[in-house]
């Protein structure tokens, strides 16, 4: 059976099918992520100050994916502008470096940012227990937080671990998995810190601390292990996974949904620029419709590209 | 993606299957999207930069980062959309529907800040 409309338009829509189809789609994920946003800007005023990270995610990398991310619609556009050209040479080499271009976006996400906050400890100190641990937190005395109109600092950060010189890297994986698994069993009450992140490890009263730096900072070994008691911290300590916090569970959320897109558009791209039926050999056989293929799954990445531009500000920045 | 040089891309598009255009002159109907890629990296590197002022202390005014750094996402939005999605010569089948989940969004976002201007203090359960 042929289906009606895939190149010619409707007379009633005055659209070929593909083009109203995509746009209807794009509306409804319009609606998804709108829903998401919306969810997290409520959840986000509703949190007390000192809840709402800043800082957490490294900008200059969320900055890198940004350009990847543009760099892939305004390739997508020329492929498509060359194949209508009838220049098959340069549609293939546009529509490949935008798949690539989805690929890197997804490799740093996958490699390098999410694996960075798996191996991060988080903990939350129960207001009452805040001054057990004031020396990393610097919010009292005259030159503390409080005095400076702050919120009070109650989050100790850092690595459970870090490699000792002269240590194999076997002996440390072996004491990094031994402090993980320490974490969740209930007969050990205690957490031992090796290294703090900046704010909580180096002179955590410093007005340096009160913004987010553009470069990330590095973690401060500590000449003594920091113990934090487990009946002092709120439930939810441990790597920064979406259970930490809010905070992390809506960038898990939005973040892992925008990527499923992008792995989506990838998956896409990569079938039509292979040279078998529904893809590339269109280009002899059906040209047209191949030029109305590539314009819908361009459509769709730049609504993937569309979501990116408030995830980063919302996310990284602000 | 309409072409921006004709209002029947399909019809302009089994035009062209019969002849083969000289390499490289897409690039010519194309200098419009790099000025817009161009325009988007430069907005991108603004959007950090302006992230790091203190818009809330500049203006005395509690979110005004927020609303910034909104405002240019929005125009980096708008430049997609007009230009690489088409959507300024774009017909009313597709603007209608967009527009409904345009307000449909509003109206989600406008509900979050009725909820916080006027939050739930406590509840009717009897146990509560």
């Amino acid at each position: 059976m042929e289906i009606p409309y895939t190149v010619r338009p409707r007379p009633d829509t005055g659209l070929a099918n593909p083009k109203l189809g995509i746009w209807l789609f794009i509306a409804s994920e319009v609606m998804l992520f709108g829903g998401l946003f919306a969810g997290y800007i409520f959840m986000r005023l509703g949190a007390e100050p000192w809840m709402w990270p800043h800082g957490w995610l490294n900008v200059p990398v969320g900055t890198f994916n940004t350009f990847v991310l543009i760099a892939s619609s305004v390739t997508i556009i020329l492929s498509w502008e060359a194949l209508k050209m009838r220049n098959y040479k340069a549609y293939k080499v546009w529509l490949a470096l935008t798949w690539i271009c989805g690929l890197l976006f997804l490799a740093v996400k996958l490699s390098y940012e999410w694996p960075a906050k798996f191996n991060h400890f988080g903990a939350y100190i129960k207001k009452e227990a805040a001054e057990k641990y004031e020396p990393f937190l610097g919010n009292e005395g005259p030159d503390g937080r409080l005095f400076r109109g702050l919120a009070p600092r109650l989050f100790i950060s850092g690595h459970l671990t870090h490699q000792h010189s002269g240590e194999s890297k076997a002996e440390f994986k072996a004491r990094e998995h031994k402090a993980w698994a320490d974490l969740k069993d209930p007969s050990v009450k205690t957490i031992q810190i090796d290294a703090l992140d900046e704010e909580n490890g180096n002179n955590p009263k410093s007005p340096e601390h009160d913004r987010a730096h553009f470069i990330p900072r590095d973690t401060v070994h500590m000449h003594e292990p920091v113990i934090l008691q487990k009946s002092d911290l709120i439930y939810g300590y441990g790597p920064f996974y979406p259970k930490l916090n809010t905070y992390l569970a809506c960038y898990f959320m939005i973040t892992g949904l925008h990527g499923l897109h992008v792995l989506g558009g990838c998956i896409v791209f990569i079938y039509f620029w292979l040279n078998i039926k529904g893809g590339s050999l269109l280009y002899h056989t059906n040209h047209p419709q191949l030029c109305n293929r590539i314009e819908v799954a361009g459509l769709f990445w730049h609504l993937v590209d569309l979501v990116w531009i408030f995830v980063f500000p919302i996310f990284y920045l602000l | 993606m309409s072409d921006p040089h004709s209002s029947a891309p399909a019809a302009e598009s089994q035009a062209h299957a019969s002849t083969d255009h000289g390499h490289g002159s897409y690039l010519l109907h194309a200098r419009p999207y790099f000025m817009v890629g161009a325009a988007l990296f430069i907005f991108t590197g603004i959007t950090v930069a302006l992230s790091y002022v203190d818009f809330d202390h500049l203006f005395n005014s509690h979110g005004m980062n927020i609303k910034i750094g909104m405002a240019v996402a929005t125009f980096k939005v708008c430049l997609v959309g007009a230009w690489f999605m088409h959507l300024k010569q774009e017909k009313g089948t597709i603007w209608r529907p967009l527009l409904f989940t345009f307000f449909f969004c509003l109206g989600l976002f406008l509900l979050c800040l009725l909820a916080y201007t006027d939050p739930i203090q406590t509840t009717s359960h009897p146990l509560h």
